[in-house]
């Protein structure tokens, strides 16, 4: 136990053998007690690099092989499905099944406020004000500013959501939803009494929506909203839309497939003030023609209220309605991946009659499985089948093209490498989640492998994380990621928990890094990648960064030799300045020794004939 | 300018890439075949593309192999290019060929001079070249494989007193019959291991009986 403990504190001090303690023993049990301290600083070492996680850190070289790297993410802590309490340590109904988690920084200063009963076991914090909300029946509800920011969770099998502080401590949840007063349908009542131009027909409809969503009195004036609930909420999205908080769920109604589902607008009190349903356009039909249910899978919505929602049975991309909820087409649709069947329908065209091309299976794009929206704006979406060849992570344009084709993009491989040494070893990443930070990184979350894939804006891996298993920082089914502050919330299904990874020292070093990089600062990055080279000089995006480092300081034998092998791109730039000073400072030398083998070779030739000519002569 | 066409038999590569159409009627007339400089010129291929696998400039070899390993290349040359004489030899002793196996060595080793040429002067210039000059690079590799094929076609012309169509024919069933070969040599392999493994069990069937 003294030696295991001297051993540990030599290894903290100087992270190696060589202890001076060893040599005050006797010199017949040295042998034996330094094979037992090296065998102690072997277990010490070995359980210390994988003690604190379940996985390896690694990374991909040049040629797509593996190699260890430093970890950029640990878990930092694990919040299991009964581990949200209400605030008196009374036990919520446990997470189960949930598929979506949101977190959501609120922009405005003022924070969002929330009525909650006096009784409610919910707190957030102090109440800054009380107020009397229904005189008839004395019932008083406190109010709460909430500035932080919150974590919303679809509890999909609970068929509600739940909302936290980023420390998980509950700060409401939202089951049973009531109409406002200011209801979508509301506003049309009003315009069809003041001009009357709507037809008999949709003033029926109209009556009907209100009736169903509203207690109406004998002179159809409003009472109260009536109250609904939640069938499967499979998505979230959170935004705060002109000062106003807005909470869009997609209620996938999963109990009766056959049935619509619809996406619920609503507030932090669970008041719905808008409803998107199936839209009741000739459009809205799937490729072969029918018409098409709506059973929204995930939604989110953009800087100008148009929302999008992904139907998993529609292939032709995000359904799009705009803010005042008209379905207004699909955007963002996958390419068709060129398989040998669509080739061959391809040239079927020519041959077969019309009649029988019809009635061929055709070949259609596989529908993306999660999307996000970045500061800019810009639609990424992700999908997850293992045989889409094309759009496995896209960044959408406003015309609805990706954008991560192309030129430099094309040869990003998302997700696992696909090995070009080892035959039959092939991308098997099945991408479920996706979310971009603030900086511009795209972090994918992959089902298959439970892996966590951390690129730059531009596509560069930085770092790989999680796994598959039962440890901590390990996953059943992932199926939900965000990232909020150099911190990635992953949702597990299965486990029904969130894992929380934190950046580690050296992920801060290679963000900060990044950081300069992304600008073009080169030469500022220099002493941050020295930093992450001294650490891990491995660490594949450091060499080039510090090569551009390097080119941008004119050093460009120094930026060729980390260019190698890391950047053909980098290496060309460099190699192109080098060449030409090179022959800048060397221009006199060359022309000298051009000139010189001209004449030699003039010279050679002359004296050769001459010498021909001799013997001939003789 | 008029040539004695006494050559010594190393001076026959450098007269027939300059020659490549009557050069070798020449070579056959001459009976110029000299299986010593073809066999260097066969280890001078070799050599001549592990040293382009290894010394081309990074931006031209980005498939730089991480593990060298020399074996591959000794197949894909060598190798590949005794079988390539054995097919062409088998087929046309069957097809009035006059070209013997010496004949056929000889002309085939001396027509892969200007793809020799070509690819050390590629592994010189790509380590001076960028990508985008890469033009250059593309066009002497085609240049060389081109004058090499040319050269390839009317040696075997040459060689076996074929007529060009005949000659064509030839090399296109050629690379058939490599194909033949290579296949019944994996399949000799493998049922070679097969009968080895048998006796191997049998073998140590034995040693557990009788120990």
């Amino acid at each position: 136990m003294f030696f295991k403990r001297k051993a540990k504190e030599k290894m903290n001090a100087k992270g190696g053998l060589g202890s001076p303690d060893v040599r005050i023993l006797t010199a017949k049990s040295t042998k034996i007690i330094s094979a037992v301290l090296l065998l102690t600083i072997m277990a010490v070492t070995l359980s210390s690099a994988t003690a604190d996680q379940p996985f390896t850190p690694y990374g991909y070289d040049w040629w797509d092989d593996t190699y260890p790297i430093q970890s950029g993410y640990v878990v930092d802590n694990v919040i299991a499905a009964d581990d949200i309490v209400l605030n008196e340590g009374a036990k919520m109904k446990p997470l189960r099944k949930p598929e979506d988690v949101f977190v959501f920084d609120n922009p405005n200063p003022d924070g969002v406020i929330i009525e909650l009963h006096k009784d409610s076991p919910l707190r957030v914090g102090d109440p800054y004000d009380t107020i009397l909300a229904d005189p008839e029946s004395n019932e008083w509800v406190n109010r709460y500013q909430i500035t932080q920011p919150m974590i919303f969770i679809a509890d999909t099998g609970n068929n509600r959501i739940v909302v936290t502080t980023l420390d998980f401590e509950l700060i409401t949840i939202l089951s049973t939803f009531t109409y406002r007063e200011d209801y979508r349908v509301q506003n049309f009542i009003g315009a069809s009494e003041h001009d009357g131009t709507l037809s008999d027909a949709a003033k029926k409809a109209y009556w009907e929506e209100a009736e169903r969503v509203f207690e109406l009195d004998r002179d159809k004036q409003f009472i109260k909203g009536k109250t609904t609930t939640l069938d499967t909420p499979r998505g979230i999205y959170v935004t705060d839309f002109q000062g106003e908080l807005r909470i869009y769920i997609a209620d996938y109604n999963g109990g009766h497939i056959k049935d619509n589902g619809r996406v619920v607008a609503a507030d932090l009190t669970g008041g719905v003030w808008m409803e998107y349903h199936c839209p009741d356009s000739d459009t809205f039909v799937l490729e072969d023609g029918k018409k098409a249910t709506f059973n929204p899978s995930k939604v989110l919505i953009d800087n100008a209220g148009t929302v999008y929602a992904i139907v998993p049975t529609i292939s032709r991309g995000a359904v799009m309605f705009s803010e005042d909820g008209v379905f207004s087409g699909f955007f963002g649709g996958n390419r068709v991946t060129q398989t040998a069947e669509a080739v061959m329908n391809y040239f079927l065209r020519f041959i077969l009659p019309d009649e029988v091309m019809r009635n061929r299976t055709k070949p259609v794009p596989v529908t993306f499985e999660n999307f996000t929206l970045d500061n800019d704006q810009f639609l990424y979406t992700v999908t997850m089948t293992r045989s889409a060849g094309v759009d496995v992570v896209s960044k959408i344009n406003p015309k609805g093209q990706n954008i991560f084709t192309g030129n430099a993009y094309d040869d990003i491989t998302w997700g696992a490498a696909t090995n070009p040494i080892s035959f039959g070893r092939e991308n098997f990443s099945q991408m479920v989640g996706i979310s971009v930070d603030e900086k511009g990184d795209i972090f994918l979350l992959c089902q298959a492998s439970g892996q966590i894939f951390q690129y730059d804006k531009e596509g560069h891996l930085l770092f790989i994380f999680g796994g598959r298993g039962e440890q901590q920082g390990t996953f059943s089914v992932p199926i939900g990621i965000d990232v909020y502050d150099n911190t990635v919330y992953v949702l597990d299904r299965d486990k029904s928990s969130v894992t929380i990874f934190k950046m580690t020292e050296f992920g801060e070093l290679v963000a900060s890094a990044m950081k300069m990089f992304e600008i073009g600062d080169y030469a500022a990055s220099k002493e941050p990648w020295e930093e992450v080279m001294r650490r891990d000089a491995n660490y594949y995006m450091a060499n080039v960064g510090m090569g551009n480092a390097m080119l941008s300081l004119h050093e460009y034998e120094v930026a060729l030799e980390y260019f190698h092998s890391h950047s053909a791109v980098g290496y060309e730039r460099a190699f192109k300045d080098y060449r030409t000073a090179y022959i800048r400072d060397n221009f006199n030398m060359m022309l000298a020794v051009g000139l010189g083998i001209i004449i030699l070779l003039a010279g050679g030739s002359f004296a050769l004939k001459v010498i021909r000519k001799r013997k001939n002569n003789a | 300018m008029v040539y004695d066409l006494q050559l010594p038999a190393w001076k026959w590569p450098f007269y027939l890439v300059r020659h490549p159409f009557e050069g070798f009627e020449d070579l056959r007339w001459k009976k110029g075949y000299n299986m010593k400089v073809a066999l260097v010129m066969v280890l001078a291929f070799f050599i001549t593309t592990v040293v382009q696998a290894r010394a081309s400039g990074f931006l031209f070899n980005q498939e730089l192999p991480k593990i060298f390993n020399v074996v591959p290349y000794f197949s894909m040359t060598v190798l590949l290019f005794f079988v390539w004489v054995i097919g062409n030899w088998s087929l046309c002793t069957l097809f009035d060929g006059e070209g013997t196996m010496k004949g056929i060595c000889c002309v085939s080793a001396y027509s892969l001079f200007p793809y020799m040429i070509s690819m050390l002067v590629f592994t010189v210039t790509s380590n001076i070249l960028l990508e985008r000059e890469a033009g250059f690079l593309s066009f002497i590799m085609v240049l060389g494989v081109g004058w090499a094929v040319l050269m390839m076609i009317s040696g075997m012309k040459a060689v076996h007193q074929y007529s060009v169509p005949k000659t064509l024919l030839a090399l296109l069933f050629t690379i058939v019959a490599m194909v033949i070969i290579l296949f019944i040599l994996v399949l000799l392999v493998s049922l070679g291991q097969q009968i080895y493994i048998f006796f191997y069990t049998i073998y140590t069937e034995l040693l557990f009986r009788f120990t």
